[in-house]
């Protein structure tokens, strides 16, 4: 990887996953909807748009805070680059919570 | 190829460890090297990139004239824009007016909007953006001059094109934001909705060839040494911005297209009677709309970046965390474009996410506003010496843009929330809103901007208390016009409306909002008067005058001369904590980079994207009328389109390509030139010979923007199958499937063609730029065989939807064969050979990224139909 895609991907990667995560969350929802899955019962009686909807967001913070760890592991970045890199990084995990946290509660189709 | 020397004085980390430069071996001596007579390589150097005179002022490519055409044409658009705000101020005056009937009102209100957004914001920045960004890089021009040029004549001719239609009483009356149905033709039957769609097209052809441009110079036009950890600030947030704009205009260029394509030859993409959507519009246009706030927003906020360290004699407070908002800014801002469609009855589920997104974005700008203040807090402004003590007018605007921008922000929050939202959404409220944030966030700071870098732009300092009273007068007259449109938001009175009754109670609040406008308008009137007065008889400015840190104050001159620096330093540091009175002088010696006049080429510095370490010489071109020529024949191709004379739109496309073949050009490329001397030991080889050279930086950035706008077109067509009535249609439209294999294998054979053609001695690559030639050609083919063989497209959205995917395609086989054309065309006449060979590398690239996304557009047919049967009820 040149350094300056390594720039870009520390740089830009927290939040690509948090925009990968809520448009997935968002189309996935919609499709869902449309297509009956928030209305059918799953596994312990949970309806399968609504795992799905969970899922994304928990796949998409393991991922965030993996690159977190791999940041602070050194990504070979120049200091002030790095540390911008995980203020950003932690952000975007924050950002995840608080963003999707709902999924999990809100009714799914209403 | 070498690095340059770690001098001594190499104190500052480098980017990545274990990268540090290792010192070079000594090198044959540049031709500028210890150049002893300055003033006669000014001459030379001025010579070379000087702009002519008379008639040539039309060919001119020169980022500091073309940044100050974008900057004073946005202030005419500004002005013009003022003047309709004027007249919807004087019709809410009074109750039940009849200063304005219904539909003139609607008029203008749309080109209030429209002007603002489309004509003086966006290009006002981009001006600024092109007049400094070279010079705090520490480069002599853009990265592409002749496509600023171009994008400038397509703002020209676009923005000219609204504003002749609508004193001739054909403006477009649906909204700024144009929506469906009002926009369709049955509702808006006359040209004005045709001529917002294909203007606004027209002038975003210049907003994504600025965003390209920016890029591009950004990533590789810096001064050697700088690093990207090591950039101003200020680049930082173009960047970003730049990155912004191609993400974000796509989505209302397609939505336009659509619209317009509705329109002229009623595909029904918004008709729900025929399987299109409305909403489908309000969700493209919100798309680009959202994130444009912030695009508008972040250059603002880059400016006072900039120069609130100056004022405050210290560096920018948490710059890495500034760094880090605007970047998280950046992304939040494409999460919030369904707050403007809170009411269109959309899930819940869907309302919290997007409402939640909208909240949270409120803590990146809280960042760079605490910034600022810890800025301000650590050191008191330096007293304005030219003017009484105290804080320059400069600093006054900045004052003003805390106390507004932070109301904007805090009613934008409210905004965000859902039930808030529903009871203020499309008030008064929402007009209070978005000036306190657009005028609030961006024109204060242009305003300080202007009067920041008013001496380097002009050579004038500014005195008197002119800019004061200009000041105080627009900050009292804004407020008293939006703040109280909180009120009368919150007591109901509605937007667009064109009268209200006597018995409202809006009466005295819209009177006093009125009066205060024009309050506001002396107040441009008399900053408008005092730069004019300190253009025509301010003193002249001393170098450097604010004892700024940044590189665009160690030009030679001021106002700088049209090369800018006469050679380039070495970056050992951050590039906001420089000493430009220091640097200036040796710079104008020649000492350093490229301090040197060779063959009239218009040489520039091109670096690494990391670590900033020299990799090319630049060649710039020459002033040209190419753009000219090239924006006319643009401006013939929407005409066309706009009177619907369709033969003469082909025709004039072809002559724009025509015309864009000519553009790759220039002695430099007609043969070898090997590695040169560059100064300070470094031997670099020209752009025309280079890995890398910056059309290849190009063409990814523009990918960036493609990719965008097929992904927009995706979006846009399963958003149909799932959400818009009538779908399926009664029969479904199939696709034969003969010609839709042919055109995935011939993608692959121009993949592999263009790969071959680029490989080794490409001198003997002819035949495989012919079948790449071929290959293209038959995807174009099959394409057409393919949306030949659809039902009417007026029928239903279903094979609209099919028919724009596939025209996609086929434009891109087009320009694939056009590139395979070109590069065939540039291998017989010697412009290629094993080291120039940009034109074969574009097709390589071309066809890299044209494979997988057009696989995608194949296979989408399926998934649209999969998606629409899986919806079935």
């Amino acid at each position: 990887m040149s350094a300056g895609t390594r720039i870009l991907v520390a740089i830009a990667g927290g939040f690509t996953l948090w925009a990968l995560v809520f448009t997935a969350v968002y189309a996935g929802h919609a499709t869902g909807c449309e297509i009956g899955w928030g209305l059918a019962s799953g596994p312990g009686g949970i309806a399968p748009l609504r795992m799905v909807l969970v899922l994304i967001p928990l796949a998409g913070l393991g991922l965030t805070l993996a690159g977190l760890w791999l940041l602070r592991r050194g990504a070979g970045l120049a200091p002030r680059l790095a540390t911008t890199a995980q203020l950003l990084t932690a952000a975007a995990a924050v950002a995840t919570v608080y963003n999707f946290t709902f999924v999990a509660i809100l009714p799914l189709c209403a | 190829m070498t690095k340059a020397p770690s001098g001594p004085e190499e104190t500052v980390e480098s980017l990545l460890p274990g990268a540090d430069p290792a010192p070079a071996p000594a090198q044959p001596a540049a031709p500028g090297d210890g150049v002893t007579d300055p003033l006669a390589l000014d001459a030379e150097l001025r010579r070379i990139w000087a702009t002519g005179p008379g008639w040539q002022r039309f060919a001119a490519v020169n980022h500091s004239v073309v940044g100050l055409r974008f900057m004073v044409t946005s202030l005419v658009f500004f002005t013009i824009g003022g003047i309709l705000a004027m007249l919807i101020r004087v019709q809410l005056a009074t109750p039940d007016s009849g200063f304005l009937e219904p539909g003139l009102y609607a008029q203008v209100f749309t080109m209030h909007g429209t002007v603002m957004m489309f004509l003086f914001a966006i290009p006002l920045f981009e001006g600024l953006a092109m007049y400094l960004l070279p010079k705090m890089l520490g480069a002599r021009d853009m990265a592409f001059p002749r496509l600023s040029a171009y994008g400038y004549w397509c703002y020209l001719f676009g923005g000219t094109l609204l504003i002749v239609a609508m004193l001739a009483g054909a403006a477009p009356d649906s909204g700024w934001f144009m929506y469906t149905p009002l926009s369709s033709q049955p509702f808006s039957p006359g040209i004005g909705a045709d001529v917002w769609l294909l203007g606004v097209t027209f002038v975003e052809i210049s907003a994504i060839s600025a965003a390209v441009e920016i890029t591009v110079t950004i990533l590789i036009l810096r001064a050697p040494g700088m690093s990207m950890d090591r950039m101003p600030v200020f680049a930082w947030y173009m960047l970003t911005v730049a990155a912004m704009m191609l993400v974000g205009f796509p989505p209302l260029i397609l939505g336009s297209i659509l619209l317009e394509a509705e329109r002229a030859f009623g595909l029904p993409f918004f008709d729900p009677l025929r399987g299109g959507d409305p909403l489908l519009w309000q969700h493209l246009f919100w798309l680009f709309g959202h994130p444009e706030v912030y695009i508008i927003f972040l250059p603002a906020a880059g400016a006072l970046s900039t120069l609130i360290p100056v004022f405050a004699g210290r560096p920018l407070a948490g710059y890495r965390a500034v760094v880090a908002a605007l970047v998280a800014m950046a992304f939040l801002s494409f999460g919030l474009w369904v707050h403007h469609m809170y009411t269109t009855g959309l899930p819940h589920l869907s309302l919290a996410l997007f409402s939640a997104a909208s909240t949270l974005v409120a803590v990146p700008t809280a960042v760079q506003i605490f910034a600022w203040i810890a800025t301000l807090a650590q050191r008191r402004p330096k007293p304005d010496p030219k003017t009484r003590p105290g804080i320059s007018v400069s600093m006054l605007h900045v004052f003003g843009f805390f106390f507004i921008f932070v109301m904007g922000g805090l009613t934008g929050v409210m905004l965000a929330i859902v039930p808030f939202d529903w009871q203020a959404h499309d008030t008064h409220f929402v007009v209070a809103h978005l000036h306190y944030v657009l005028i609030g966030g961006f024109l204060f700071p242009m305003l300080a901007a202007g009067y920041h870098w008013l001496p380097l732009i002009s050579g004038r300092a500014h005195d008197g208390p002119a800019g004061r009273l200009g000041f105080w007068l627009v900050f009292a007259g804004f407020n008293g016009t939006f703040f109280l449109m909180h009120i009368t938001g919150l007591m109901g009175m509605p937007r667009r409306v064109h009268a209200y009754d006597a018995e409202s109670g809006w009466h005295w609040l819209n009177l006093i909002s009125s009066v205060s406008s024009f309050v506001m308008a002396i107040g441009f009137a008399v900053i408008v008067i005092d730069l004019l007065l300190t253009l025509r008889f301010g003193r002249k400015a001393e170098p450097d005058p604010w004892q700024a840190a940044t590189l665009e104050w160690a030009v030679p001159t001021l106002p700088p001369p049209p090369y800018n620096f006469a050679a380039f330093p070495r970056i050992t540091g951050r590039a906001d904590k420089l000493e430009p009175r220091k640097l200036a002088p040796v710079l104008a010696r020649g000492e350093g980079y490229l301090g040197l006049a060779r063959h009239g080429w218009m040489e520039t510095p091109g670096v690494s994207v990391a670590r900033g370490e020299p990799e090319q010489i630049v060649i710039l071109p020459q002033q040209t009328y190419l753009p000219l020529w090239t924006g006319l024949a643009t401006g013939a191709v929407f005409l066309s389109l706009l009177f619907k004379v369709y033969p003469l739109a082909i025709v004039a496309a072809l002559v724009v390509v025509a015309l864009f073949l000519r553009w790759p050009v220039g002695d430099h490329a007609a043969a070898d030139q090997g590695e040169l001397p560059a100064g300070e030991g470094a031997v670099l080889p020209l752009s025309s010979e280079a890995p890398v050279p910056p059309a290849i930086w190009a063409l990814r950035v523009v990918a960036v923007a493609d990719g965008a706008l097929l992904a927009s077109l995706v979006f846009g067509g399963l958003f149909l199958a799932i959400a818009a009535p009538g779908w399926p249609p009664p029969v479904w439209p199939e696709l034969p499937v003969l010609p839709g294999v042919v055109a995935a294998l011939a993608l692959v054979v121009a993949w592999i063609t263009s790969r071959m053609a680029a490989r080794g001695d490409v001198l003997h690559g002819a035949p495989m730029l012919g079948a790449a030639l071929a290959a293209n050609l038959a995807t174009l083919a099959s394409v057409a065989w393919m949306i030949g063989a659809l039902p009417p497209l007026q029928d239903h959205a279903a094979q609209a939807v099919l028919a724009a995917v596939m025209v996609w395609l086929g434009l891109h086989a087009f320009i694939g064969a056009v590139l395979a054309f070109n590069a065939l065309r540039r291998l017989r006449t010697g412009h290629v050979s094993a080291r120039r060979r940009i034109d074969i590398d574009l097709l390589r690239l071309w066809q890299a990224g044209l494979l997988p996304a057009g696989l995608v557009v194949l296979g989408f047919p399926t998934a649209l139909k999969a998606l629409a049967l899986a919806a079935l009820p």
